[in-house]
């Protein structure tokens, strides 16, 4: 390392450092600076829906780590060294309050260079003293070689599958794919996407916990699980095999309609017709439907329950939908005599939950932190409803691009988009072998419970419990 | 006038880095003025094919035939067809392209003969005569119902009733090709002398037509037996027995796990027309998404060393469409062929000038993947023009009109009269050759034609295209398509760099000042971006570095943020005009493109300089 390197490192420790250079922390100041930055990745300015990142937030002054003083009630729970010596990594399970976190602490000697992320503030989290001496503590998931470090550790981890194993190991090109205050996601030499959990869930993770049991029950549309990483009964991370220069469903979904703005033909005669990928990921549904019943079962429906709220909601005020139409069909369902059947969901599918690849579509992300919320069981209309509210919010998108002056014409087109590969998605969901076993068979039901997951949707959620009792 | 070129001097496996170009001789030149195009005529071409830059050109059938099917029913497989010249002529037309370092192969039509072949005249004339077992012969016409009839056009089966000999015989073409019966041993030797007498006059390779269809079996489709692929070693055993190399280039429309049989283990073809990708490309620019190209390319084998993909846009024949989904062929149809005249069998019979409705921008993107992807590219004779077609001529004659070489009477094709030429050139108003000829567009340097040879050249310079690796790169924007091509093993690499190109005159290129051992120094600059061009720069250069070529699939404008991480720290540098590009950092690194834009950047490991200037 150059003189003038080694100067910039060192005088760069020190600005981060900040008082008491050459201090040593203690793990509880290490882990709560950690813990901070978690908190500070969800900083969001007023009038922002998004968080503007912490590299960002602490540009503009909203956030020091040099400000952060130890509360009372932070707690650490568990430590553990992943790997000793300096590079080394700690694993760290703070508590603060209700929140249990998850932070991976870096340890590297005063002189190493290291490699972090852009845009990911000031890593460094100050001195440190173990049984190998003095350390540079750093947030381990905004530097790239320990992110591959810990990559590898969770490789080397129980609940590896043999078939995935990675013959050439990991090499260490290292992007961020996501990251915030829940979890961290990389991908690594492009072919294997590593989950961190950082707020944590006791039990396991439904993400992960999915995952995990769609492979098993043979799903194959998805990024399939190599390996889990597990403690105390927490789910801390995951690999997944990883598909490079994949679109999102939103992504291609725009392409489609922008293409028929241009065009100004009917959908089915536009270049870029969504119908056939509509199609698809109706099938990849109706596939996933399948393999989360035989994951975990099916449950008889409390459809009066449900109808109740749902009616209740409305009365209440709920905005969007047909209400005569819906109203009909909470009378229709709830004099059925048929059962109705939830399972396993999602939750939330839309087309930014697939993606395309050179072999098909495929499930996103769905491994998420705490955020994610408790595992959802309900009927599977519930996805496929927030699937076709999808299609009409990107086709509400396309629209919102175009001339103002030509939406009325650009509107019949988008319309017709929408209602085309919305009953070519259902087709294509329905086509699937077995998967009217889940959804009602016959038509008029299935019609009225579709129509009702709408305004659930829109409601905010479902007026019943979503458990599987 | 070029320096003859030591064909000896090229590394054997030229063919991965060759650009191929196939051409009608018939429809090339006429050099008597009987109408119809000639040897003689290809021979006075020849230093346009070396301007042009190709590396070999593939002649379409020039044997004795009655012409039912473009020549590929063959009469004689031993000479030429007396309308096309002399085994002398074609002699010529080889030593001819030789001299310009330009390779020649020609068709062979192994799996059958026109129905005036004395063979199957033989053959039919008696059940128990020497050549009564050289073609497939049966009783009735219920064999084999599972092979399906190819041309459905014109056939509706595989079998023909002969009055003659009466007996059915089993033809997979038209009912004018008799299929060979390969299972006789005689008639696989004399197949064997065909290419034998061939290669003896020169002939560098040859094209295999319709190889899967060689032999038949019971419960079988009739397609890609066992016993084609032990035939196929029996051939490229004898053509591996001469030297230089030459080449067998199979013409086998199968899905691409099936193709790759035909590499065998490296003792089959050399190179097997990509079928399945051709009509992916259009696809993908119809749906302004890279993932009809992906899909293919994702489950193309990789091949076994020494071999080769050719890949095209169009040919002699329709555009066809048998390797994608039925729902895939109504969408190609609907766009590219709604007069019901354009469509052939089970495909589109216009040029590719005509399918992209002269969008110039448009058939450059198209060119663009067909010169970076994996592959030896083929181009069809008159699409480096953007020649129009003819669909009101019969079956696949719509694009086999005369080439267009000036604004004269027939296009500068023939002198004769308008009314002997073999079929009329092209003459309406977009795509006539008044408008549309190589007289025109080598005046003109923006044309078509000159960016086409441009491309050539570029591509030339980088083996990288030839025989380099292929890495997706990753892009959230589905209507791009990105990729590195980085160099392949050391040992191709080496192979590359010191056997160099014949027709450029060495291992550098010719006429790209600063960039070859014989250009002007240019290690004087001073300091920023033309320390690009001192003395390391141009060690460099020397160097096969990777290329990573970006295009976008849409017609409206597109960013791009594209994961090159792997190559933080290197810098772009655009190939034709050599401007330099942002360098590389761990980001994602973006870019915009126009409307079909497409970039090919060197990737320049930059990271020495750039610590130095830190």
């Amino acid at each position: 390392m150059t003189e003038s390197r080694e100067q910039a490192l060192g005088s760069s420790f020190v600005q981060e450092a900040g008082e008491g250079v050459g201090t040593v922390a203690s793990l509880r100041e290490i882990a709560c600076k950690a813990v901070s930055r978690q908190q500070a990745a969800e900083y969001r300015p007023s009038g922002e829906s998004e968080p503007v990142g912490l590299g960002t937030a602490q540009a503009n002054g909203e956030f020091d780590v040099n400000d952060v003083r130890v509360p009372e009630n932070l707690e650490i729970v568990d430590t553990v060294v992943l790997s000793p010596g300096r590079p080394g990594l700690l694993d760290v399970m703070v508590r603060h309050g209700d929140t249990l976190y998850h932070v991976v602490v870096g340890l590297r000697a005063p002189a190493d260079e290291a490699r972090f992320f852009a845009d990911c503030g000031s890593p460094v989290l100050g001195l440190y003293e173990d049984s190998d001496g003095l350390a540079v503590a750093v947030d381990a998931l905004d530097d790239q070689e320990m992110v591959t470090a810990l990559s590898r550790f969770i490789l080397g981890s129980s609940g590896i599958k043999p078939a995935r194993r990675l013959p050439h190991g990991l090499t260490g090109t290292v992007r961020k794919e996501a990251f915030d205050g829940d979890s961290a996601v990389y991908v690594i030499d492009e072919t294997v996407m590593c989950t961190i959990i950082r707020s944590l869930t006791a039990g396991k993770n439904p993400g992960i916990e999915m995952l995990v049991a769609l492979d098993d029950a043979g799903f194959n549309n998805m990024f399939a699980p190599i390996a889990t990483w597990t403690r105390g009964g927490y789910d801390l991370g995951v690999l997944q095999e990883y598909m490079p220069g994949t679109s999102s469903g939103w992504d291609v979904a725009l392409t489609s309609l922008r293409d028929l703005c241009s065009a100004q033909c009917a959908p089915q005669d536009a270049g870029a017709d969504f119908a056939p990928e509509a199609y698809k990921i109706g099938e990849m549904l109706a596939r996933m439907h399948l393999a989360l019943d035989k994951a975990f079962g099916r449950y008889r429906m409390d459809m009066a329950a449900f109808l109740d709220g749902l009616g209740k909601w409305m009365v209440q005020g709920a905005t969007d939908g047909d209400h005569a139409g819906a109203y009909q069909c909470i009378q229709l369902l709830g004099e059925a005599s048929v059962p109705f059947y939830q399972v396993r969901l999602h939750g939330s599918f839309d087309l930014n939950s697939v993606r395309r690849g050179e072999y098909g579509w495929y499930l996103g992300r769905v491994v998420e932190g705490a955020s994610g919320g408790a595992p959802l069981f309900f009927s599977p209309l519930y996805d496929l409803a927030t699937l076709l509210l999808s299609l009409h919010d990107v086709a509400l998108d396309a629209l919102a691009e175009r001339d103002p002056l030509s939406a009325g014409e650009v509107g019949r087109l988008v319309e017709a988009w929408e209602d085309r590969n919305g009953r070519i998605l259902i087709k294509g969901y329905l086509n699937v072998a077995g998967i009217v076993g889940i959804v009602p068979p016959q038509v008029e039901y299935f019609d009225a419970l579709l129509h009702l997951m709408k305004p659930a949707v829109l409601n905010g959620g479902l007026p019943t419990t979503s458990d599987s009792s | 006038m070029s320096d003859e070129a030591d064909l000896t001097a090229i590394p054997d496996d030229w063919y991965r880095r060759a650009v191929f170009y196939e051409i009608l001789t018939r429809g090339y030149f006429d050099s008597n003025n009987d109408g119809i195009g000639d040897l003689q005529g290809l021979k006075s071409k020849l230093e346009y094919l070396e301007w042009l830059g190709v590396d070999c050109l593939w002649l379409l059938p020039f044997y004795p035939s009655p012409m039912r099917d473009g020549g590929y029913d063959i009469a004689d497989y031993m000479s030429i067809h007396p309308e096309l010249g002399s085994v002398n002529d074609l002699i010529e037309v080889i030593d001819g392209a030789h001299s310009r370092g330009i390779r020649v192969i020609a068709d062979l039509v192994m799996n059958h003969t026109s129905d005036q072949h004395p063979w199957f005249v033989e053959s039919r004339s008696s059940r128990n005569g020497p050549k009564a077992d050289w073609y497939v012969w049966s009783d009735d016409d219920k064999r084999w119902p599972e092979a399906r009839v190819i041309f459905v056009d014109s056939e509706t089966s595989n079998w023909t009733w002969d009055p003659v000999r009466e007996q059915f015989y089993w033809h997979r073409f038209y009912s004018h090709q008799p299929d060979l019966n390969y299972e006789n041993e005689e008639v696989v030797q004399a197949m064997l002398d065909v290419v034998r007498y061939w290669l003896d006059m020169g002939l560098d390779g040859f094209r295999m037509d319709a190889v899967p269809y060689l032999f038949q079996a019971d419960g079988t489709t009739g397609e890609n037996l066992p016993a084609v692929h032990t035939l196929l070693r029996r051939v490229r055993k004898v053509v591996d027995g001469y030297s230089p190399k030459r080449v067998l280039l199979a013409e086998a429309n199968q899905w691409p796990a099936d193709l790759v049989d035909y590499f065998g283990q490296g003792d089959e073809c050399d190179m097997c027309f990509h079928f399945p990708l051709m009509p992916r490309l259009f696809l993908a620019v119809r749906r302004e998404q890279r993932f009809p190209i992906t899909e293919i390319i994702a489950q193309t084998p990789e091949l076994p060393a020494g071999c080769q993909w050719a890949i095209f846009l169009r040919s002699h024949d329709e555009l066809t469409l048998e390797k994608v989904t039925e729902e895939e062929r109504d969408e190609l149809v609907s766009e590219y062929s709604r007069d019901p005249r354009m469509r052939r069998h089970l495909g589109i019979g216009r040029r590719l000038a005509t399918i992209l409705q002269n969008e110039y921008q448009l058939a450059e993107l198209l060119w663009a993947l067909i010169f970076s992807l994996p592959g030896s590219p083929v181009i069809y004779y008159g699409d480096e023009l953007m020649m129009g077609d003819n669909v009101y001529l019969g079956d696949r004659d719509s694009v086999r009109t005369p080439m267009q070489w000036s604004p004269d009477r027939n296009g500068g094709f023939s002198r004769a009269d308008f009314a002997q030429l073999y079929l009329p050139p092209v003459m309406d108003p977009v795509y006539g050759y008044e408008a549309v000829n190589v007289e025109s567009a080598r005046r003109n340097s923006s044309s078509f034609l000159h960016w086409m040879r441009r491309m050539i050249q570029v591509r030339k310079q980088y083996s990288v295209f030839g025989t380099g690796t292929l890495d997706v790169i990753s892009c959230a924007n589905p209507s791009v398509f990105a990729y590195v091509r980085a160099p392949g093993s050391p040992a191709a690499t080496a192979t590359a760099m010191s056997a160099g190109n014949p027709t450029s005159g060495g291992s550098g290129v010719r006429g790209q000042a600063g960039r070859g051992p014989d250009g002007p120094d240019t290690s004087q600059g001073s300091g920023g971006p033309d320390r690009l061009f001192d003395e390391s720069y141009q060690q460099v250069r020397t160097v096969e570095n990777p290329v990573l070529c970006i295009h976008n699939l849409s017609r409206f404008a597109q960013p791009a943020e594209l994961e090159l991480a792997k190559y933080a720290g290197w810098m772009p540098i655009e190939l034709l005009g050599r401007v330099p590009f942002p360098v590389i950092t761990e980001g994602s690194y973006p870019v915009t493109l126009g409307s079909h834009g497409y970039y090919w950047l060197e990737l320049l490991d930059y990271r020495e300089q750039q610590e130095q200037q830190e």
